[in-house]
């Protein structure tokens, strides 16, 4: 498995507006936390200094204060993997697409917008991907609330 | 003569939009995919999915951590193991736990006996769509010897719930080397049979042969894995590139196709079932003695944190990332499903290809309809 300690010190030089580390359980993995608005540019630096040719997958992880997006790339030649965390306030929940830099992203997105409720502009075609058009509601947010028989059952 | 050719030019062309799905025997499951047609010809797909979503990720978040495991079995039902696998070791990954060597054996024991399984299902499916039938009984055949297995060591023919956080529920049954090896025998003579019965047929050929081309480029671009991805030519496979468990005491190869059409996909997939079955030899041979649970905490608390972990499955990466508030459920599940990442590939391979040809193409990226909607 590939160690990314000195990849880390690599990208956190050449991208000094993201926060850089290793993942604390895992070595092969990459951790760049930036803001918002330099989440796009910061992807495709990625992608076309570092190799990070392969994106794994896009999501979303409710917590209490914010919204974090999680995008997850691999180098295929180093084996080294690249998590992207953005976080964004739940007042306005919009990001850039990153369909232009992976165009494997699309569906992803398309279900971080159904179940969380995320926008992300510049997405070719956003709609709704696992619940059908007239759904209302983001189910995967946490004030959702869950399955009333489900609790009974509990 | 002049009237003709001045019909001829009026002729009405307009594209088509018809519905196949969601209840159409080849779309493996309940798929439906709006097809954009302009005579036979496919000018686009768009696949409309969630007809099985049982909010499988929400579910994970109100049961412990060791009730999801069940839950990951009815994902990809016809390779649960390798699900509770990338489940478990994610989850393991986040706490650290060690697991016993043995129990990491049989795990890969049991991973690479799915992917034969899976793979047969595949390839009986696949032949059904072609319009053959007779290699489905072959395939199931085989199948069953297999799941007869997997009954006897688990307790279960299909969602298995065996593979535990710190190793796996019980020991393999007394007779499991000896079943295990004559069934890898029978596979062999089978697999030979499937190539002469199927795999090495004109029609099958003519039906598969430069159609349904991906190239490499597209297949990275689009984030395909597994077969789907080695059939185009890229040698990415995470038992090799990321050894998880102890595949890197293993001698096998990884089987990588050229053009990456229909037909290199379908013989990386029949190759692929070889070297899983060398696998499992070296892994019976070399199985030591030992526990097979190593050290679990009874009530399972990771510490806060994400972790993501992936396993190479019968149709490619499926990754588990989880994320832990320190509690003793969950606080988020997301599940990377090869399935919904190759479904949508189909826009890219079916468009300009005949519409006879579009089963074929659904049939060569093996989808599990369980997986795309979780």
């Amino acid at each position: 498995m590939a160690d990314v300690r000195e990849l880390v010190d690599k990208v956190a030089a050449d991208l000094s507006f993201a926060e850089v580390s290793q993942s604390p359980v895992d070595v092969g993995e990459m951790v760049v936390k930036v803001d918002r608005e330099k989440y796009l540019a910061a992807c495709r630096r990625l992608r076309d200094e570092f190799g990070f040719d392969y994106l794994s997958f896009v999501t979303c992880v409710d917590y209490p204060e914010s919204l974090e997006i999680v995008a997850y790339a691999i180098n295929l030649e180093t084996q080294a993997r690249v998590k992207v965390l953005v976080d964004l306030s739940k007042e306005e929940p919009e990001v850039d697409s990153l369909v232009e830099v992976w165009p494997t992203a699309n569906w992803h997105e398309r279900e971080a917008y159904d179940l969380f409720g995320v926008v992300f502009r510049g997405h070719p075609d956003l709609r709704r991907i696992l619940l059908h058009e007239k759904f209302e509601g983001h189910p995967l947010r946490k004030d959702y609330g869950s399955n009333p028989l489900l609790k009974a059952y509990e | 003569m002049r009237e003709l050719t001045s019909a001829k030019q009026e002729l009405h062309r307009e594209e088509m939009v018809i519905n196949m799905g969601p209840q159409h025997p080849s779309t493996h499951g309940v798929l439906r995919a709006v097809v954009t047609l302009e005579g036979e010809t496919v000018r686009g797909v768009d696949p409309v999915i969630g007809y099985l979503h049982r909010c499988f990720e929400k579910i994970c978040e109100q049961k412990t951590w060791t009730q999801v495991i069940p839950y990951t079995d009815r994902t990809d039902y016809v390779a649960a193991l390798t699900n509770e696998l990338a489940y478990v070791l994610a989850v393991e990954k986040l706490m650290g736990l060690e697991v016993p060597e043995r129990a990491q054996y049989i795990r890969v024991i049991m991973a690479e006996l799915q992917r034969i399984a899976s793979h047969l299902l595949w390839f009986g499916t696949f032949g059904n769509d072609l319009g053959a039938f007779t290699p489905f009984l072959y395939a199931f055949r085989e199948r069953e010897t297999l799941i007869d297995i997997f009954e006897k060591t688990t307790g279960a023919r299909l969602t298995y719930n065996y593979i535990r956080l710190g190793g796996v529920r019980n020991d393999l049954p007394a007779d499991f080397e000896r079943e295990t090896l004559a069934f890898l025998e029978k596979l062999e003579k089978g697999l030979e049979e499937y190539h002469n019965l199927l795999i090495g047929n004109a029609i099958f050929e003519y039906r598969t042969k430069g159609l349904g081309v991906l190239t490499a480029e597209q297949a990275v671009a689009w984030g395909a894995s597994g077969p789907t991805l080695r059939a185009s030519g890229v040698a990415w496979d995470l038992r090799k590139s990321e050894p998880y468990l102890v595949y890197d005491r293993f001698d096998f190869e990884v089987p990588v196709g050229q053009k990456g059409d229909i037909y290199d996909r379908c013989i990386c997939r029949m190759k692929e079932m070889e070297e899983s079955a060398k696998i499992v030899r070296q892994a019976l041979e070399g199985l030591p003695e030992g526990d097979v649970v190593g050290k679990v905490p009874r009530v399972i608390k990771p510490p806060q944190g994400q972790a993501y972990a992936a396993v190479e499955a019968p149709r490619g990466e499926l990754g588990c990332f989880v994320v832990s508030d320190g509690g003793i459920k969950p606080y988020r599940v997301k599940w990377r499903s090869p399935c919904f990442v190759h479904l949508q590939l189909l826009d890219v391979i079916a468009r300009g290809e005949l519409v006879a040809d579009f089963i074929a193409n659904i049939g060569s990226i093996d989808i599990i309809l369980g997986e795309v909607d979780r």
